[in-house]
């Protein structure tokens, strides 16, 4: 037999994390809400089942204001999951119960996992989880997902539910009175018009306590108008509760006729008004009233009340004028190690064993057996020099992700975005564009794909447009290279500028298109913050794994064919015969071409100008271009003919920040397009990053130029 | 020997083509079908 279970909850109570612990899979998990945009699945066997789960985006109501909450409401209702578990944040009874009143009332089989126990009991309290069942009618298992504690008897009652689920509905089938729920309502409904209210309810009894007792008569009186509605048939209440509240999607859902509407209308009147709230308050009201009840009941402080160490961890990191210096100190912090001496060395070992020691015993090797000279160059100067220039700072890249993930699960990232709130609003944007804007910092396809967390149309287009000036990790081999050739001597503070370069940008990019292009209203930002927590190694793992994962895959398909393409271009000339002259071939004719347009910013010369071209298909590119270009396979001679070709290092910054800032990489654009849902918006996009870039570029060198 | 190596290294390097330019396409910004699944990095549900 073949289920369906579906995690629901609000965001950051660790959906993800079971998911992962149930499924075996490597989600991406992140310390922050949000993580989650769209439903995922995965598949195990259980007790004889198989089971699908589905991890729907963290939600904090079925309201549909957020695009997580359309995902998630869509697939509840629609999609009717044979078992919802509903992952409660035992630390945040109270506020995580708002949408388990809701799910209740999707009538659909339901068990609480009530998570983060430990967490709880550390702070010196406890839940009655026997009570907490009574009251509510709703199984619940005490769970630790992060420490993979309590999930066996959470998946074993489960399985127990389901069971009895696929008992229930063969037995009905086999006695020919199988009825789904909205008909055995209706029954239900005229049963209690005669008088004989006597069977079970087939949805959580609990809901009708939820509101006062005119709320709930009102509701049953909507329920047995919509009740032969074939929309409404799979969530009764929870539709009659939304047609109360007047919610719009519903109300389209259902297309209620003339006659039934004018009966909704009557019912609604009925229902003594309060003039200072609406209806939706009302069950709001109504449903925070019924929790404060159950918690109050259910939760006991067995210690006093404490100050836990998230909370002192958070007076220094988002303390009112330190918190911006410190998320700056963490930021170089990591550029240090990063890019310092350990992180050199551990690229300096890869390089010496992939481009010198192995490059030079494959090229001794092939012409010692007569290999045509012109086809070991294709492989030890094209391909060879052309991945292994890239693949040579995986440690570094490796590294930096090591620890923004640390940064990422220790809960950090969540006050990145409440401290840089300030900063965007500049601009008009919220803290909560600076989610993507970080994701960008490893790969912007999925950082552009990740503004779709944002409701506001015109925050989507602004962030869209400034997530490609955050420094994305292909651009990192370029960083690297160009320091160790001309910034030996500062290489974590060169770095960190670029960074922050990246930020600042972003940000009066940000400033400028607001006043100009995309004027609107500035949003709101409502932002919970996640308890400090240890990151896990298998976290960790996975969430380095996955970067090195992506750079690998693309350097042995994308860099390796601009590899072959670049050694192909640079090794024949105009007239397709195979040149010895670099300066003769189809690749100079290209750069000599547009170098020009480089030449005020202080590199115009034509082999920086084609590792430019050539980076529009891969950051990584560049550098790979100038490994084929200079036949040079290890970092050493790399870095000796980069020196070579700039005339000072400033004219080597000046093109490091146009690759930090110019059109980002075929990948990126796409997603971008696709995000901005038009091509004048692209062209618009890709035409602002070239400006900007040569802009930027142009008044480094000339400034510097007249400082220096 | 030599000759066959030659062979084989122009075989690689077309392949390598093949594949770069196949795996660029099918990357481009996500799914084709839509579905995000690959910046999700989760199994296409469509």
């Amino acid at each position: 037999m073949e289920f369906r279970l579906a995690l629901a909850g609000n965001p950051n109570c660790g959906k993800t994390t079971l998911f992962n612990a149930v499924t075996g899979s490597a989600q991406y998990v992140g310390n922050w809400p949000g993580v989650t945009v769209e439903k995922k699945e995965g598949r195990f066997s259980k007790g004889g089942m198989d089971i699908t789960l589905v991890d729907l985006p963290g939600i904090y109501s079925l309201s549909p204001y957020t695009p997580e909450e359309i995902v998630s409401r869509k697939y509840l209702t629609e999609e009717c999951p044979d078992l919802i578990i509903n992952i409660v944040d035992a630390t945040n009874l109270e506020r995580n119960l708002y949408l388990t009143t809701q799910l209740a009332e999707l009538g659909r089989p339901m068990i609480i996992a009530l998570n983060m126990i430990d967490r709880l009991k550390k702070r010196g309290k406890e839940i009655d989880i026997k009570r907490l069942e009574d009251e509510l009618g709703i199984p619940v298992c005490p769970i630790s997902a992060a420490k993979e504690a309590g999930i066996e008897d959470l998946l074993h009652r489960s399985i127990h539910i389901l069971h009895d689920v696929a008992h229930s509905e063969n037995e009905k089938i086999e006695k020919g009175f199988f009825k789904n729920r909205a008909e055995e309502l209706h029954d239900e409904l005229h049963r209690i018009h005669d008088g004989l209210n006597e069977t079970e309810d087939v949805y959580f009894p609990i809901v009708k306590s939820f509101y006062e007792w005119e709320i709930n008569s009102a509701i049953e009186g909507i329920e047995g108008v919509i009740c032969d509605n074939p929309k409404a048939k799979n969530n009764l209440r929870f539709s009659a509760v939304k047609l109360f509240e007047d919610d719009f999607i519903t109300k389209d859902t259902l297309k209620l006729d003339k006659n039934s509407q004018n009966l909704v209308e009557e019912i609604l009147k009925s229902v003594p008004e309060n003039e200072n709230i609406d209806r939706q308050m009302m069950i709001a009201d109504s449903r925070y009233k019924f929790i404060c009840r159950i918690v109050n009941d259910v939760e006991s402080q067995k210690k006093g009340f404490e100050e836990t160490i998230s909370d002192k961890i958070d007076k220094l990191l988002t303390h009112r004028v330190l918190a911006i210096p410190m998320f700056f100190l963490i930021i170089f912090a990591i550029f240090g190690i990063t890019f310092g001496s350990f992180g050199s060395m551990l690229t300096d070992l890869v390089d010496k064993l992939i481009n010198q020691d192995f490059a030079g015993f494959l090229r001794e090797a092939l012409l010692s057996v007569n290999t045509k000279p012109w086809a070991v160059s294709l492989l030890c100067d094209g391909m060879l020099a052309g991945v292994g220039a890239v693949v040579s700072f995986l440690p570094q890249i490796a590294l930096l992700f090591f620890f923004l993930s640390i940064l990422e699960d220790s809960g950090y990232m969540s006050r990145a975005a409440f401290i840089m709130d300030g900063p965007l609003r500049k601009v008009g944007l919220t803290g909560r564009s600076f989610m993507p804007m970080l994701m960008g910092f490893g790969c912007t396809v999925p950082a552009v794909l990740g503004t779709r967390i944002l409701e506001n149309e015109r925050d989507k287009k602004l962030t869209v447009f400034l997530i490609p000036f955050m420094s994305c990790s292909a651009k990192m081999p370029v960083y690297a290279l160009f320091i160790s050739a001309f910034f030996e001597e500062n290489k974590p503070l060169i770095i960190f500028t670029i960074y922050v370069l990246g930020i600042l940008l972003g940000i009066l990019s940000g400033f400028i298109l607001k006043k100009t292009v995309l004027k609107g209203e500035e949003s709101t930002f409502v932002m919970e913050l996640p308890e400090y927590s240890l990151p896990t190694l298998k976290n960790l793992f996975i969430h380095v794994w996955e970067r090195l994962k992506d750079f690998l895959l693309k350097a042995g398909t994308v860099l390796l064919a601009a590899s072959v393409v670049i050694w192909f271009l640079q090794s024949f000339d105009t007239s397709l015969h195979m040149t010895d002259n670099p300066q003769t071939s189809i690749l100079a004719a290209i750069g000599i071409l547009i170098a020009p347009v480089f030449a005020p910013l202080g590199f115009g010369n034509w082999q920086s100008s084609v590792a430019l071209l050539s980076g529009i298909v891969a950051k990584e590119t560049v550098v790979s271009t100038f490994g084929i270009l200079f036949s040079a396979a290890d970092e050493a001679t790399r870095v000796l003919a980069v020196q070579g070709l700039f005339s000072s290092p400033l004219a080597a910054f000046s093109f490091i920040v146009f690759v930090l800032l110019y059109t980002p990489c075929i990948a990126a654009v796409a997603a971008i397009h696709k995000e901005l849902g038009g091509a004048k918006w692209t062209v618009l996009s890709i035409l602002w990053q070239i400006a900007i870039a040569w802009l930027v570029s142009f008044l480094v060198f000339n400034i510097g130029g007249l400082i220096l | 020997m030599g000759d066959i190596i030659t062979v084989l290294i122009v075989i690689a390097a077309v392949a390598a083509l093949a594949v770069g330019i196949i795996y660029g396409f099918k990357h481009k910004g996500g799914c084709k079908c839509g579905c995000d699944s690959c910046s999700q990095k989760s199994k296409c549900h469509k």
